[in-house]
């Protein structure tokens, strides 16, 4: 039981830490249009493997925008 | 860079936008999704599968409605074939070869174009549309010596027509995308000479501060652009605007953003 318990323990915590390091992400992500950009502008990551983390938990599709600043 | 509120809500409800600059940082990536111009945006599921994609631009209402279709398996590729079971339309046929041409799976187009051109005047513009569509397929699958091979074909077959006068063109950039730079100038000068004072020369002569900004050779780039300028001042306001704008950049080349900066 004890192991059990330990277990449960473990993934709630492990849980509560993804979401908080995913909303750091997300708000990382919305801070940096809001520096950058003089309009406002689509949230948006810069890496993949953070925008794959969010569409795990809330099951959005993701689109990756592949650009040139010509 | 997406601004419409439109758009802004839908990716902030509806989707997870990921940018990537396929051409200068995230350029495995970009070979990764046979990316093979900009803009192109590929769609995928939470499993990172790939649902279909957009190449170029859309209005913002078609933009949000492909997407939107897409996530429930509506107008995708794989839609559009099993459609296509019930169409003998040649724009149906083309609709997907077009489709086809800007995936990985890049040779699937050309039986459909193939199969529009059989299906009318194998010389109709449709026709001659498919032909400079598969060999722009070549040159996005790197096929350059195919690529020349059929523009080279348009030229001889639809000599005075549109098709010709776009494949006459599309040989330089093949020649750019092959890194054959000096052969593309000479292509694009060659232009110039034989169409002079026609729009086809404007462009072509346009295209040359294009090569040389693609070779890197700035002050080449910037004497072309400075030449374009005076010797057309009456060309597109577009196109005038295009040049400033190239001169601008390769004088005061724009500092990375900070979120690009890995």
């Amino acid at each position: 039981m004890r192991e059990m318990g330990n277990f449960v323990n473990m993934k709630f915590g492990e849980h509560m830490k993804t979401r908080m390091l995913l909303t750091a992400l997300a708000l990382l992500a919305v801070t940096a249009v809001a520096d950058t950009a003089e309009k406002p502008e689509a949230p948006r990551f810069y890496n993949l493997d953070s925008a794959k983390a969010i569409s795990a938990i809330d099951n959005r599709p993701i689109i990756l925008d592949f650009y040139a600043d010509w | 860079m997406f601004v419409d509120p439109k758009v802004i809500e839908f990716f902030a409800k509806e989707m997870i936008l990921v940018q990537l600059n396929g051409d200068r940082i995230d350029t495995a990536l970009a070979r990764q999704y046979c990316v093979s111009g900009f803009p192109t945006l590929v769609m995928m599921d939470k499993d990172g599968m790939e649902i279909d994609r957009v190449a170029g631009y859309l209005p913002p209402e078609e933009f949000m409605l492909t997407f939107r279709n897409y996530a429930m398996g509506v107008g995708t590729i794989a839609d559009m074939v099993a459609k296509s079971k019930d169409s003998t339309s040649r724009g149906y046929s083309l609709q997907i070869a077009d489709r086809y041409k800007y995936t990985c799976d890049k040779a699937a187009a050309e039986p459909w174009y193939n199969k529009v051109i059989a299906a009318g005047d194998p010389l109709d513009s449709v026709s001659g549309e498919c032909r400079t569509s598969i060999a722009d397929m070549y040159a996005r699958s790197n096929r350059f010596d195919d690529a020349i091979a059929a523009y080279r074909k348009i030229i001889a077959d639809f000599e005075g027509r549109q098709a010709a006068d776009d494949s006459r063109m599309e040989i330089g950039y093949v020649y750019v995308r092959a890194k054959k730079y000096d052969d593309a100038i000479a292509e694009f000068k060659q232009i110039v000479a034989e169409f002079k004072g026609k729009p086809l020369a404007t462009d072509a002569d346009l295209n040359v501060g294009y090569v040389y900004r693609t070779m890197k050779d700035t002050a080449k780039a910037i004497a072309a652009y400075e030449y374009w300028l005076t010797t057309y001042p009456q060309a597109d306001s577009s196109d005038i605007a295009y040049a400033k704008k190239q001169i601008g950049r390769l004088k005061n080349p724009p500092a990375p953003k900070p979120e690009e900066k890995k």
